[in-house]
């Protein structure tokens, strides 16, 4: 960056900052006063990397380890551009001043907070820009000293990567990639071009073959739609998007999937899924103070529960299965997998009396969900699979052929099917196996743009990171059940005292009443994030000061809306309440469908209990 | 003689490109270079108050500025910079390898400033810095002068030129030294000359566009040869602790006895 002064007019503010700061994003600059000053800076050029073993010290530099020198060959083709943008300010002042600043950078650009997984008690708080300083500061003192932040940090938790991001090379391959989109325009859905196929399914050239367009989690290449499934798109009558930027990152064969799901029987890669085994005799009791919900279930049965802090936040959400008396099945997802192995770990007895085992790499898992799934497993195994012999929630071993398989009867789709646990060298065998059999029952392969949205959304599922966080309660989530079980559990105090107070907000799923923008007539289609404001315009701010936003959009293709989950107040959060959603500087109609958890798809759940 | 009244004066600045360290200077693991991984580069502030002096004074009198270097051909760099602030051309003389020694760049430099001289006339004034910023030999200038057989001062913090001469003051415990030379001339200047601009945007801008001709220098070998390099021990500040908590109050009270402070 160079600064550039003296500049009258800014001079004339006699402050530090008296004009606002001018991101230019067509051409990745910035224009900031610094007192009588215009600092420009570029972000344009290639990433020059230092390493941090290499940054020299403060003695060793001119002006410090942070001002390194200026690369005018890197920044020159930027000065036409500033130039171009503010000619009357920056043609005659001087450039007093002009450094290569040095900046943190981390694979996904967002800082290292908390405490190390590695090292119990060791905190971080590095990779901090200057403007977000102050906050971090704050919210790791709060971390420290409360055992929370006031608000939620996982995405910038240290303890958030897999052991394949923790190196040189992906560190440097992913800031290579995203150094330029620090003043890009990043689609929320966009997809890492570096570091791909890293975590692959035994069965993933089988995926391949019908065309899987691959979105990355947690590593893992995990199909999002199947290009081979584009001709339900006109035997459902998806409609397409017709805005770009709606349209990025998305198909709508991903609903014609969704649909035929529903009717037939999909089978989705799940492989991504973070499993650890828990056992040895202080298994039960060690889960019982980790989870929300009562883990003392018979063998063979399963409990889904929030995790919470100890201000009762939600720290996650996973399934548990009880595999014997003193052993345990976790499964959580593949963007919590890290932090929630910090969290367990860190809360393990000391005295050797629980055993973790992570086994992710150890099992990929295969859904099958649909009204035809049952005719599916029952084609490659011998057991029983009837609802009578295998009820939802429970988990059995069974045989397909002479391969050992754990089936896991539940669903986040709604519909009915299992998860099938499969040892990784058997998955691609399971998944043959699976394929053919369901050919007779037209199966058809469905991507997790179902699995994680639509078929999701319809049944209003929570999802950590979006709907569930460290700002919100069980009550507020629409997650408490009816009792509380006896034993002891992080969070437990304030879970009680949620739940004898009015919660200050509702998870609502909300409906999408017209798509046609007014400004233009296009229709559009939100993709999160977006405020939920009165009919008057008005922000809508819950008595806890927090304010009412989309935390997951997605399509419901049963359902024949437009699906927005967001949390409201009470006064708010009344089934056909009209409200608006602000979208790319548009007003859209929404009104709350279900207020609450009820599923707006199947609110008895009788597909999936069938 | 060229004739200041009519056409202005022809100015040559020589420059030396010099790695721009802090406090401590690294070296290579071999010690024959400084490590300059994380440094820049630049000219010495009495080479860039040489360049502002002569913009200054052809801003005054009309005339030409040059700016030659004799360095590696990133040196390229720092006659950009000069070019950016106003300097009227630039010529880049290569070497390669280390750095020449004083003799085998004034050598150097003779040659250039003839062939310069041999199609645009001769410079009326010459200025050098004071002395390199790396080196620090405070012979080049002078060599260069004696070479060329024109007067040279050196340690000079005013100029004024009028009539065919150059009248250059240099600072002395007394106050200043005023000398008198007939153009062509030679002049040595240090910091505090003036104040040196910056560049602007559309004057680095220019500068980009700038043909810097380039001219390999054939290099003779001086008299002295850089066999490695060694930094000077640093100087350690040694800690006593007195003692932890009320303990140590004996000891503290001993010690500002003994500094006379009690």
């Amino acid at each position: 960056m160079i600064d550039v002064g003296p500049i009258p007019i800014l001079e004339a503010t006699g402050n530090e900052v008296g004009y606002p700061i001018v991101r230019d994003m067509d051409v990745f600059m910035y224009e900031r006063q610094t007192a009588g000053s215009m600092e420009v800076g570029s972000y344009a050029h290639r990433p020059i990397f230092h390493r941090v073993d290499e940054i020299p010290s403060i003695q060793e530099s001119r002006l410090s380890p942070t001002e390194l020198p200026f690369t005018a060959e890197d920044f020159d083709p930027q000065l036409e551009d500033a130039l171009e943008l503010m000619p009357d300010l920056l043609s005659t002042a001087e450039i007093k001043y002009a450094i290569n600043g040095l900046l943190s950078l981390t694979p996904d650009g967002f800082p290292l907070l908390g405490e190390t997984p590695e090292v119990r008690n060791l905190w971080s708080a590095a990779a901090i820009w200057i403007k977000e300083g102050p906050g971090a500061g704050r919210l790791l003192a709060e971390w420290m000293t409360r055992g929370v932040p006031e608000i939620d940090p996982h995405q910038s938790d240290i303890a958030r990567f897999y052991p394949y991001a923790r190196n040189d090379h992906h560190v440097r391959a992913r800031c290579t990639e995203h150094y330029n989109k620090t003043y890009g325009i990043v689609h929320p859905r966009e997809q890492w071009a570096s570091e791909r196929n890293l975590r692959c399914a035994p069965y993933h050239a089988r995926t391949e073959a019908l065309g899987a367009v691959y979105f990355q989690a947690g590593g893992w290449e995990r199909p999002h739609w199947y290009a081979s499934n584009a001709p339900l798109v006109e035997h459902y009558g998806v409609e397409d998007r017709p805005a770009e930027w709606d349209a990025r990152w998305w198909s709508p064969i991903s609903s014609a999937e969704h649909l035929a799901m529903r009717e037939r029987v999909g089978m989705v890669d799940l492989a991504p899924f973070v499993v650890f085994d828990i056992s040895g005799p202080g298994a039960l009791e060690f889960l019982q103070t980790m989870a929300v919900n009562n883990c003392d279930v018979a063998v063979g049965r399963s409990i889904y529960t929030p995790m919470l802090d100890y201000h009762g936040g939600f720290r996650t959400d996973l399934t548990i299965m009880r595999l014997a008396d003193t052993r345990f099945r976790v499964v959580t997802g593949a963007f919590d997998g890290p932090r929630d192995e910090h969290w367990l770990r860190k809360h393990l007895p000391l005295d050797g009396s629980v055993n973790f085992e992570d086994r992710t790499s150890a099992l990929c898992t295969i859904g099958v969900w649909g009204p035809r799934a049952r005719d599916l497993v029952r084609a490659v195994t011998d057991a029983d699979v009837s609802d009578a012999a295998f009820p939802y929630g429970t988990t059995q071993e069974v045989l397909f052929g002479s391969i050992p398989v754990r089936l896991f009867r539940i669903s986040y789709v709604g519909d009915l099917g299992w998860e099938i646990y499969v040892p990784m060298e058997s998955g691609l065998a399971v998944w043959d196996a699976l394929w053919e059999a369901g050919q007779a029952h037209g199966v058809v392969a469905v991507g997790a743009g179902v699995y994680g949205t639509s078929g999701r959304l319809e049944k209003g599922y929570r999802l950590m990171g979006a709907e569930l966080g460290g700002e919100y309660n069980p009550v507020e989530a629409g997650l408490a059940r009816p009792k509380v079980k006896a034993a002891h559990f992080h969070g437990k105090e304030a879970y009680l005292a949620a739940r004898d107070e009015d919660p200050a907000a509702v998870l609502c799923t909300l409906t999408v009443e017209d798509h046609v923008a007014s400004s233009d007539g296009v229709k559009r289609y939100m993709t999160g994030s977006e405020p939920i404001l009165t009919l008057d315009g008005e922000r809508i701010v819950d008595r806890k000061g927090r304010p009412s936003y989309v935390t997951s959009a997605g399509a419901g293709p049963s359902v024949e809306r437009y699906l927005l989950l967001a949390y409201l107040p009470p006064e708010h959060a009344v089934v056909g309440n009209d409200l608006q959603v602000m979208y790319m500087g548009d007003l859209f109609p929404v009104r709350v469908a279900v207020a609450g958890s009820t599923p707006l798809f199947d609110p008895d759940d009788a597909r999936m209990k069938s | 003689m060229s004739s200041t009244a009519e056409d202005g004066l022809r100015i040559l600045v020589c420059v030396k490109r010099v790695p721009a360290p802090g406090a401590r200077i690294a070296l290579t693991a071999d010690r024959n270079d400084i490590d300059t991984r994380n440094l820049g580069f630049t000219t010495s502030p009495h080479e860039e108050c040489a360049v502002e002096e002569a913009i200054r004074l052809v801003e005054h009198h009309g005339g030409s500025s040059t700016v030659m270097t004799v360095g590696p051909p990133e040196a390229d760099e720092q006659l950009r910079y000069a070019l950016s602030v106003g300097a009227g051309g630039a010529v880049l003389v290569t070497t390669e390898g280390t750095d020449p020694d004083a003799q085998a760049t004034a050598k150097v430099l003779v040659a250039a400033i003839e062939a310069l001289e041999a199609d645009g006339g001769p410079f009326d004034l010459i200025l050098f810095g004071n002395e390199s910023a790396d080196a620090g030999g405070f012979q080049v200038g002078i060599r260069t002068a004696r070479a060329l057989g024109r007067p040279v001062v050196n340690g000079i913090k005013a100029i004024e030129v009028a009539e065919g001469r150059v009248v250059a003051r240099r600072e002395s415990p007394e106050g200043y030294e005023v000398y008198r030379l007939d153009l062509p001339a030679v002049l040595g200047v240090k910091e505090g000359l003036n104040l040196p601009r910056y560049p602007t945007l559309p004057g680095r801008l220019r500068s980009k566009k700038a043909d810097v001709p380039r001219q390999p220098a054939l290099v003779v070998a001086g008299g002295l040869a850089t066999l490695d390099f060694r930094l000077p021990s640093e100087q350690v500040t040694e800690t006593t602790v007195l003692g932890d908590g009320p303990d140590a109050a004996a000891a503290v009270a001993d010690l500002l006895q003994e500094l006379g402070l009690l």
